[in-house]
C-alpha cells in the first residue's frame, strides 16, 4: 500500500490515455493510482500538434478511425469545453494537389458522418489572410485546437476530486506476476526516491511510446515502435483556423493555431528510443518547404521553437512511418496468459478518452465492477461560478481572467483568493503568455501535491541529502526528457515482493527537485511566448524561494535547467530572430548575471585582503595608477599624431570622388530637401556603448561628427558597469586582466588593439562619465585582478569599473549583510540571492539575511503595471521616495552593517545622492548587477549622451542605415532609404557600430552571416546545427557568439587575404567577431576600447 | 563603385505581426507615459506582447488609452518594431467595442469645426472658446480645463495663409525673384491653418526667396492624426484618401509638398501605410512629402538657399526637438539652419516629450500626466535663461508657453524674421 490506502489498479503513464483512465476508473469507484515517470503530460500528449480531429483527415485511409474521431470530438467538446479552442477548421487543396483526391474525400467525409461544406474563395481569402493565394478549393470541418497540457491536468484533477490517487516523478520499475497474475507494481519517487511495492489487482499499461519498455516488466512483448514528429511552434497567430492541405496524409500539412501561437507540422521518422526527441535542423527547413505551399510566408514568421514527439505505433507486422496504423489497440494480457494487465496503446490524442473507456471496461469486468463508464456524460470539470469570474476579471489583466480559469481549474480560487489578498501578486511572471504570480503559486502547489512533496517543511526534511550535492550532474527527470525505464530482468515472475535497493540503481528516477519551472510551465505556459524564458526565468525561479520552497544546494539549477530546456527547442532554429532572442539571453543571463561562469574559488579583488588592512589596498591602487599614466599618456600623443596624418592626406582624394559619387547617385531615390554635401569629418553609426564612446572621441578631437542610431543601444538595457575580461577558455581571469589578454586568440579585438589601448580607453571613459556627473568606480586593481560584484542571480560578476552605487569596499567591509527587495517587484528576489551568495566562499565568515520592504503605497495603480526597478529608481528620486527608503529600510536591515539592494538608488545615479543615503541611515549600500531592463545601463548610456551634446556631436535617432555608397576601397556615403526618401550621410570616414546578431549589425539566415551595412560575409559554418554547443550554459562554445566582422589591427575589415575592404570605414563594438563577450565577460570592454580606438582613427 | 543595399531592413512584412519583437523592454524604459504613471502597462505589454493575445480574442485592457502616441517607443526600439502602431489600432478596436467618446469626436475633428469657421473672426472664436463657461462645458466632456487652449489666429492672417504665394499682390511686400524653381505645394497642417497662420506665411516668404512659387492646395484636408489617437480610423482613413489623392496629383505635377508640422509629416509619410496596411496606394507618393525645416536645410547644403544675408541676433534660444520629427529621423534640421543665424545661441533641451502630445494632455485624466512627463523640459528651458523657446512642433509649442511660461516659436519664423522675409 502507498499509504494504507486500498489500490486496485495501478496505472502506467500519466499522458492523456492514463489520465482519461484515471478519471474513468475514479468514476466508476474503483480505487486507482496513476504513476508517470516525469511530470503529466510530458510525452507525446503534449508533444503534439494540439489537434482535436474532426476525423477529416482519415477519412479516406481508415474509415473507423474517423468515425471515432467525430464521435469522439464531439464528446469532448462537451465535457471538456476549457480544454478546447473551437476554431473551426479548412482544408485547403492547392492547385499542385491530387484533384481526384478531394473527391474521394469529400464523399468519404459524408460516408464518415463528418460535416463538410465547401467555403467561397474570395470568403476563404478574406478571413485568412496570410493564406495562399494559390488555394483551389476550401472545405470547413469541426476540426478544433485542443490543449493537451491542460486536457490531462483537468482529466487528473476530476479523477483526484473522486479519491483517485496520482504520483508524478514515480517510475514503475517492476511488475510483481504470480500464478500467472498481476500482483502488485514496484515503483521508486514518490518525493523521495525511495523504492515500494504497491500491491494491486490490475495494472494498465497506458505507458506510450515507453508501453512496450512497461509491457516487458511484465514478461510480455508489445511490439510499440516509437516514430518521431517534429513540430514548429510560431511566435503569433497568422492563422485564426486549423489548416490541413487537403491531400493524402503527408509531411508538413497541418496548422493550428493555440492561443497566442501556431503549431505546425508534422513529419514522421521512426526512432529507436522513444525519448528521441532530437530535432535536426535541415528537417525543420524541409518542414518550412512543405508549409509554405499552404503559407506563402511561413518563412517570415517567427518559429519560437521547435519539439518532437514520439508517437507510440503499433506495429505488429514492422511497418512504420505513415504506414504504420494510426489507431489505437487494446491489448489484454489475459489473452496470453497474465490475468490483470492490459496494455493500451497507439491511437491519437483525440480518441485518448475512448480508448480509457476500453481498457477500464476491461479492468472492471476483471474486477467483478459492473459500473458502466459515465465520462461522455459529466463535464470534466465544472465551469468556475459566475461570481469567481467575476472576481477573476478584476485581476488578471487584458481578458486573461478566462485564460487563467481554462489553465487553472480549481487552482483559479486560489490564485483569486492570493491575488485579492497581496495585490501584488497580480503582477505577470510571464510578460508574453501573461502568466501572474498568483497563478505561479497555485500551480507550484499543485505540482507539489502530485510529486508527493506537499509542502516547504516535508521538502526540506528530505531534500538537501542525496541527490544534487553529490552528483549535481545527474540527469534530472524533470527537465530533460524522461529517461526510457530499464527493464529490471528477473524481477517479474518471482515470488514474494522484496523491497529492491534504492540506491545505486541508474535507471530509477532520482527524486526530482521539489518543483522544476518546466511543470509549472507546462501547467501555466509560463516562458512559452516571444521571449522563451529570457525575462520570466530568473523571477520564476526567485518565486519558488519566495513561496517558502526550500532551497536546492544549488539554486541557479532552477534557473539553467529551465533555460536549457528552452534552449532544446530553441537551439534547431539559431538563426534570424530567434538568434536574436538568444543573444539577449546571454547578454542577460551570461554577461549580466554570470549564472554560467564557474565562481572563482579564490583570488579576486576583493577576496584578497585576507591579511591586509584596507588602506593598504587602497595604497595599491593608487600605486597601480600612478604607475599606469605615463604609458597612457604616451599612447594618447601618438594616436593623436597618427590621426592628424591621416586626416592630412585624405581630404583632397575623398572630395573628388564625392562629387562623383553625387552625380551617380542621382535619380535612385528622390533626393528633394536631403542633406548632400559632405558634412561631417566622422559619422558613427549606433548608440550603445561602442558607437557612443567613438562618437565621444572623435568628437572630442575636433572632428565634425553625427551619430546616427536606430533604436537605443544595448547599453540603455545592460548592466552599466564595465568588465574587462573575466573568463577565458572559462576559467576565472584572477590576476590582471590585461595581462590575461595574451591567453586570448590572435583575432581577439584584445589581442588586435593591445591592452595599452584598453587602459587607455578605461581611462577616457571614466574621464568622459566623471565629467557628465557620472563618476565610475575603479573596482577592479591590476595587482588583484576584477573585483567580484553581486549580481541579482545570487553570483558575483567580474568587473573592472563599477557604478558609484557599487562599491566592492563596502561588501568587504561588513560583517554582517542583508540583501533586501520589495514586495511585488519581480525581478529581484532576495531570497534567491541570499541563496547563491550563501554558496560563495567570499561570503563565508559574515552574517547573511534576506528581507522584503512594502512596496510603496501608491503602488500599483489600479489595473497598472508591475512594479519594475526602473520604476523605483524613479520614485526614489523623489523626495517622497527617498523618505520611504528611509523609512522602511532601517526594520528591514536590521543590525546589518551593509545592505545589497536591486539597482535602484534613483536614475540620476550620483556619487552624491548615494552617500547621502549611506550617511542618513549609517549603514552599507551596495547595488546589484540587475536583469534589464537595468537602471545601472540607463545611467550610463544618459551620461554619455549627455557627455556627446556637450562636445557638439549631431544626434540621429532613428535613422536605419541600409545602403553604401563606395568607391574603391573608400565608403563615400551611408545612406538611409525609407518611405522612398533618401538620405546620404557624407563623411570622411565611418564608424559601424551597430552591434552583432541582437543589434542586427549582423544579419544570419540558415548556413550564412553577414555584416548589414556593407554585406562584408562573415565566417559562418554551413552546417546549421553546429552553431552552438550542445548547452546553452557551460563551457561549450558556441560558433555563432564569437561571429562577426574580421578586421585588421586598424579594425578595418578585411577579405580573405587580409587586405582592407574599405580604408576609411572601422568598425567597433559586437559587430567585431573573434570573441565571445558573455562567455569572457568582455563585451563593455571590448566595446570601450574599440569604441575608443575606432573614434580615435576616424 | 558599387552600391549596396542588401542590409537588414524594417520589412513591410513584419509591421503587423509582433515577431521582431524580443520583449527586451527598452522601449518601455524610454516611454515617457510609463514614466509618468504605472497606469499604463507600457508600450512592450499594450504593444506586441498583446497583439499576441489580440490575435487570439483577448487582450483588451483599458491601459491602452494611456498611450500618448508620442512614437518615443519606435524610435528606442532596436528591432524596428512599429509599437505605437499596434497602439493605435489596438485603441481603435477597443474604442469600436466601447463605443467612441464625444470628446474624441470633438477633438477629432477639430480641423473640420476650424475649417468651417474660417469666415468667423477671431475675437469670437476665442471668446468662444475660451471663456470660463465653455471651458466648464468642455471639461465635462472630457477636455481638462486646465490645459491651455490654443487661440485662434486673427481672420486676416487665416485668409492670406490660403492664397499662398497669389497673396504676393497684397500691397507692402517687396517683390520677389521669379519663380525659377517652379512650384511647391504647402501642407500646413491644422495647427498653422488655424492658430498660427504666421509659421505657414514665414515658410511661404522663404520657400519664395528660395525661388519657389507656393501654392497651398484646398483639397488637403486635416492629416488625421487627432483622429488616430481618438481611435476614428474610418473618418482618419477618410482624410488620409483624400490627402493621398491630392498628393498623387501634385507628385504626377513634379510639384514637393512640404509642411511645418512633424507630425503631418509623419503622418503622410508613413503612417498611412502602417495604419492601414490593406489601402492600396496611400503611401505611394509619401516620397514628396518634406519637413520644412529639413527641405531648407537641403537647399541650404545645396547651396540653393543661402542664408548668408542673416542679420545677425543676439539671443539665446531653448531648442525642443518634438519627438515626431526625432521619430522621422531627420535630426535636428532646425538647429542646423537657425546656428548659421550670426549671434545666435541655440540650446538643445534635449529634455524628452513635452507632454503635450497632440492632444493628449488636453484630454481629462492626461493633464496630470502630461504636466509630469513635460516637467523635465520645463526646467531645462527655465535653467537655459532662454526667454524664447524654438521648436517645429505648434501644440508642443503651446506646452512650452503654458509649461515653462516663455515665448515659444517655430524655428522658421525666426528664420524669416532674420532674413527680413515678412512672410505672406
Amino acid at each position: 500500500m502507498t499509504d494504507g490506502r486500498e489500490v486496485r489498479v495501478v496505472i502506467i503513464g500519466g499522458g492523456a490515455t492514463g489520465a482519461g483512465a484515471a478519471r474513468d476508473l475514479a468514476m466508476r469507484g474503483i480505487p486507482a493510482l496513476l504513476l508517470e515517470q516525469g511530470d503529466l503530460c510530458s510525452g507525446a500528449s503534449s508533444r503534439f500538434h494540439g489537434l482535436l480531429h474532426s476525423g477529416a483527415r482519415y477519412a479516406v485511409g481508415d474509415p473507423e478511425a474517423a468515425r471515432e474521431c467525430i464521435e469522439e470530438n464531439r464528446i469532448l467538446r462537451r465535457i471538456a469545453p476549457a480544454c478546447i479552442e473551437e476554431c473551426e477548421g479548412w482544408f485547403v487543396r492547392t492547385r499542385e494537389d491530387d484533384p481526384a483526391f478531394e473527391a474521394r474525400w469529400t464523399e468519404a467525409c459524408r460516408a464518415c458522418g463528418i460535416d463538410v461544406r465547401q467555403i467561397d474563395l474570395r470568403e476563404a481569402r478574406r478571413l485568412e489572410r496570410a493564406l495562399t493565394p494559390e488555394a483551389h478549393t476550401v472545405y470547413r470541418v469541426p476540426d478544433s485546437a485542443v490543449d493537451g497540457f491542460r486536457m490531462v491536468r483537468h482529466n487528473v484533477t476530476a479523477a483526484r476530486r473522486l479519491g483517485g490517487r496520482v504520483h508524478t516523478y514515480t517510475k514503475v520499475t517492476g511488475i510483481e506476476v504470480a500464478q500467472g497474475a498481476v500482483r502488485g507494481v514496484w515503483a521508486a519517487g514518490f518525493g523521495t526516491g525511495e523504492t515500494r511495492f504497491i500491491p494491486c489487482e490490475y495494472v494498465i499499461n497506458a505507458a506510450g511510446a515507453w508501453a512496450g519498455a512497461t509491457a516487458a516488466l511484465a514478461g510480455r512483448a508489445v511490439p510499440v515502435s516509437p516514430d518521431r514528429g517534429l513540430l514548429l511552434a510560431f511566435n503569433h497567430r497568422f492563422v485564426g483556423r486549423v489548416v490541413n492541405r487537403l491531400r493524402k496524409a503527408a509531411d508538413g500539412d497541418i496548422f493550428v493555431p493555440h492561443g497566442t501561437v501556431v503549431i505546425f507540422g508534422t513529419t514522421s521518422t521512426p526512432v529507436l528510443r522513444p525519448d528521441d526527441t532530437d530535432v535536426d535542423p535541415a528537417e525543420a527547413l524541409r518542414l518550412l518547404d512543405e508549409g509554405e505551399v499552404l503559407f506563402p510566408r511561413l518563412r517570415d514568421y517567427r518559429i519560437l521553437r521547435a519539439f518532437a514527439g514520439t508517437r507510440p505505433l503499433y506495429s505488429p507486422d514492422l511497418s512504420a512511418g505513415r504506414a504504420a496504423t494510426r489507431n489505437f489497440v487494446i491489448l489484454n494480457h489475459e489473452e496470453d496468459g497474465l490475468k490483470g494487465m492490459a496494455t493500451v496503446t497507439g491511437g491519437k490524442f483525440t480518441s485518448f478518452r475512448l480508448m480509457a473507456k476500453k481498457v477500464c471496461d476491461l479492468a472492471a469486468r476483471r474486477l467483478g465492477v459492473d459500473v458502466p463508464c459515465r465520462t461522455a456524460l459529466e463535464p470534466v470539470l465544472p465551469a468556475p461560478s459566475a461570481e469567481l469570474m467575476r472576481r477573476a476579471g478584476k485581476i488578471f489583466p487584458a481578458g486573461g481572467a478566462a485564460l487563467a480559469a481554462a489553465r487553472l481549474g480549481y487552482g483559479l480560487e486560489k490564485a483569486v483568493d492570493a491575488a485579492e489578498r497581496f495585490p501584488w501578486k497580480r503582477l505577470l511572471l510571464c510578460e508574453c503568455e501573461m502568466v501572474t504570480l498568483a497563478e505561479f503559486e497555485a500551480a507550484v502547489s499543485e505540482a507539489r501535491e502530485l510529486s508527493a512533496c506537499s509542502g516547504a517543511e516535508s521538502c526540506s526534511l528530505r531534500n538537501p541529502s542525496t541527490n544534487s550535492a553529490q552528483s549535481p550532474q545527474a540527469p534530472l527527470p524533470a527537465n530533460g526528457e524522461p529517461s526510457p525505464p530499464q527493464s529490471l530482468p528477473g524481477r517479474s515472475g518471482q515470488g514474494l515482493p522484496t523491497p529492491l535497493p534504492s540506491d545505486g540503481d541508474d535507471g530509477l528516477p532520482q527524486s526530482p527537485p521539489p518543483v522544476s519551472l518546466n511543470d509549472i510551465r507546462r501547467r501555466t505556459r509560463m516562458g512559452m511566448g516571444t521571449c522563451q524564458g529570457n525575462f520570466c526565468a530568473l523571477r520564476a525561479a526567485g518565486a519558488t524561494l519566495e513561496a517558502g520552497q526550500q532551497p536546492e544546494p544549488d539554486p541557479l539549477r532552477i534557473l539553467r535547467d529551465f533555460l536549457e530546456e528552452r534552449g532544446h527547442g530553441i537551439r534547431p532554429l539559431l538563426w534570424g530572430r530567434q538568434l536574436r532572442e538568444v543573444e539577449l539571453e546571454r547578454g542577460i543571463y551570461c554577461a549580466s548575471l554570470n549564472v554560467d561562469g564557474a565562481q572563482p574559488e579564490s583570488g579576486g579583488a576583493w577576496k584578497s585582503d585576507a591579511g591586509k588592512t584596507r588602506p593598504e589596498s587602497n595604497k595599491a591602487r593608487e600605486l597601480n595608477v600612478d604607475g599606469a599614466q605615463p604609458e597612457r599618456s604616451a599612447v594618447r600623443r601618438s594616436n593623436a599624431r597618427g590621426a592628424k596624418t591621416e586626416s592630412n592626406g585624405a581630404p583632397e582624394s575623398a572630395a573628388g570622388t564625392c562629387v562623383a559619387a553625387c552625380a551617380a547617385s542621382q535619380g535612385h531615390a528622390h533626393d528633394y530637401g536631403l542633406k548632400h554635401a559632405a558634412d561631417y569629418d566622422v559619422v558613427v553609426v549606433g548608440a550603445g556603448l561602442a558607437g557612443l564612446v567613438a562618437a565621444l572621441r572623435a568628437a572630442g578631437r575636433g572632428r565634425k561628427t553625427a551619430l546616427v542610431s536606430f533604436g537605443a543601444g544595448t547599453a540603455a538595457i545592460g548592466g552599466g558597469s564595465i568588465d574587462i575580461l573575466g573568463y577565458t577558455d572559462g576559467e576565472p581571469v584572477l590576476g590582471d586582466p590585461f595581462v590575461a589578454f595574451k591567453r586570448l586568440a590572435p583575432d581577439h579585438p584584445y589581442v588586435l588593439l593591445g591592452a595599452e589601448a584598453a587602459v587607455t580607453a578605461v581611462d577616457f571613459l571614466k574621464e568622459a562619465t566623471a565629467a557628465a556627473g557620472l563618476p565610475l568606480l575603479q573596482a577592479g586593481t591590476r595587482e588583484f585582478g576584477n573585483a567580484w560584484l553581486p549580481t541579482a542571480a545570487g553570483t558575483l560578476k567580474p568587473v573592472w569599473l563599477s557604478g558609484p552605487g557599487m562599491n566592492p569596499e563596502s561588501l568587504r567591509a561588513a560583517k554582517s549583510l542583508t540583501v533586501i527587495g520589495v514586495e511585488g517587484m519581480k525581478d529581484f528576489s532576495p531570497r534567491f540571492v541570499l541563496c547563491g551568495l550563501k554558496r560563495n566562499p567570499f561570503f563565508a565568515g559574515k552574517t547573511l539575511s534576506a528581507a522584503l520592504l512594502p512596496l510603496p503605497s501608491f503602488f500599483p495603480e489600479a489595473g497598472g503595471r508591475d512594479v519594475s526597478m526602473l520604476d523605483l529608481a524613479r520614485f526614489l528620486d523623489t523626495q517622497s521616495g527617498r523618505a520611504w527608503l528611509l523609512r522602511e529600510l532601517p526594520g528591514a536591515a536590521g543590525a546589518a552593517d551593509a545592505a545589497l539592494l536591486p539597482s535602484f538608488l534613483g536614475v540620476g545615479g550620483s556619487a552624491q545622492t548615494h552617500a547621502a543615503l549611506e550617511q542618513a541611515l549609517g549603514i552599507a549600500l551596495v547595488e546589484t548587477v540587475c536583469m534589464p531592463p537595468a537602471v545601472t545601463g540607463l545611467r550610463l548610456q544618459n551620461a554619455l549622451r549627455r557627455a556627446l551634446r556637450r562636445a557638439g556631436a549631431a544626434v540621429f535617432d532613428n535613422v536605419l542605415i541600409n545602403g553604401a555608397l563606395t568607391a574603391g576601397r573608400r565608403c563615400l556615403e551611408l545612406s538611409a532609404e525609407r518611405e522612398g526618401q533618401r538620405r546620404a550621410f557624407r563623411a570622411e570616414s565611418f564608424v559601424i557600430a551597430t552591434g552583432g546578431i541582437f543589434g542586427n549589425g549582423i544579419t544570419t539566415a540558415p548556413g550564412k552571416a553577414f555584416e548589414s551595412i556593407f554585406a562584408i560575409p562573415v565566417p559562418a559554418p554551413e552546417k546549421q546545427e553546429t552553431w552552438s554547443g550542445a548547452r546553452f550554459f557551460g563551457r561549450t562554445r558556441h560558433r555563432f557568439a564569437s561571429m562577426g566582422v574580421v578586421v585588421n589591427r586598424a579594425l578595418q575589415a578585411v577579405d580573405a587575404a587580409g587586405e582592407p575592404l574599405l580604408f576609411n570605414v572601422f568598425f567597433a563594438g559586437r559587430t567585431l567577431g573573434g570573441y565571445d563577450f558573455a562567455a569572457e565577460k568582455s563585451g563593455s570592454g571590448v566595446a570601450l576600447t574599440t569604441g575608443w580606438f575606432a573614434g580615435g582613427r576616424a | 563603385m558599387l552600391q549596396s543595399n542588401s542590409g537588414y531592413a524594417v520589412s513591410p512584412h513584419h509591421r503587423y505581426n509582433p515577431d521582431d519583437c524580443t520583449a527586451c523592454a527598452v522601449c518601455t524604459v524610454h516611454c515617457p507615459v510609463a514614466e509618468a504613471t504605472s497606469a499604463f502597462r507600457g508600450p512592450k505589454q499594450t504593444g506586441p506582447a498583446y497583439e499576441r493575445f489580440r490575435l487570439a480574442g483577448f487582450g483588451d485592457d483599458d491601459s491602452i488609452t494611456y498611450c500618448s502616441n508620442c512614437k518615443n517607443c519606435d524610435i528606442s526600439c532596436p528591432s524596428g518594431v512599429p509599437v505605437a502602431v499596434f497602439n493605435m489600432l489596438a485603441r481603435a478596436a477597443y474604442r469600436d467595442k466601447r463605443g467612441t467618446v464625444l470628446r474624441d469626436l470633438l477633438i477629432g475633428h477639430a480641423g473640420d469645426i476650424g475649417r468651417a469657421l474660417r469666415r468667423v473672426p477671431a475675437c469670437v472664436l476665442n471668446f468662444g472658446m475660451q471663456n470660463s463657461l465653455t471651458r466648464r462645458l468642455l471639461d465635462r466632456i472630457g477636455l481638462d480645463r486646465r490645459a491651455p487652449l490654443p487661440a485662434f489666429a486673427p481672420l486676416a492672417e487665416r485668409d492670406r495663409l490660403r492664397q499662398g504665394s497669389a497673396a504676393a499682390a497684397a500691397p507692402g511686400r517687396p517683390s520677389r525673384a521669379a519663380a525659377r524653381r517652379g512650384k511647391v505645394a504647402l501642407f500646413p497642417g491644422c495647427f498653422v491653418n488655424y492658430y498660427e497662420p504666421r509659421v505657414g506665411s514665414a515658410v511661404i516668404g522663404l520657400l519664395e526667396k528660395a525661388g519657389y512659387n507656393v501654392i497651398v492646395p484646398e483639397s488637403f484636408v486635416c492629416c488625421g492624426l487627432p483622429m488616430i489617437t481618438g481611435g476614428l480610423m474610418s473618418a482618419a482613413l477618410k482624410r488620409a484618401r483624400t490627402n493621398s489623392r491630392e498628393l498623387a496629383r501634385l507628385t504626377r505635377l513634379g510639384i514637393p509638398v512640404v509642411t511645418p508640422c512633424p507630425s503631418c509629416a509623419l503622418m503622410l509619410r508613413r503612417e498611412y501605410r502602417d495604419l492601414f496596411p490593406e489601402e492600396e496606394g496611400l503611401a505611394d507618393n509619401s516620397a514628396g512629402v518634406h519637413e520644412a525645416c529639413a527641405f531648407f536645410s537641403g537647399l541650404q547644403d545645396r547651396r540653393e538657399f543661402s542664408l548668408a544675408d542673416a542679420r545677425p541676433v543676439r539671443a539665446t534660444l531653448a531648442y525642443h526637438a518634438p519627438c515626431h520629427l526625432r521619430a522621422l529621423g531627420l535630426g535636428r534640421p532646425g538647429i542646423e539652419l537657425l546656428q548659421r543665424i550670426p549671434g545666435l545661441r541655440i540650446e538643445d533641451m534635449d529634455a524628452g516629450c513635452c507632454g503635450m502630445s497632440g492632444s493628449y494632455e488636453l484630454k481629462k485624466g492626461h493633464y496630470d500626466i502630461g504636466m509630469r512627463i513635460g516637467a523635465a523640459l520645463f526646467e531645462a528651458v527655465d535653467k537655459s535663461g532662454a526667454k524664447i523657446a524654438v521648436s517645429e512642433c505648434g501644440t508642443c509649442r503651446v506646452q512650452i508657453a503654458h509649461g515653462a511660461g516663455c515665448a515659444a516659436a517655430h524655428p522658421l519664423t525666426l528664420l524669416a524674421e532674420c532674413l527680413g522675409v515678412t512672410g505672406a
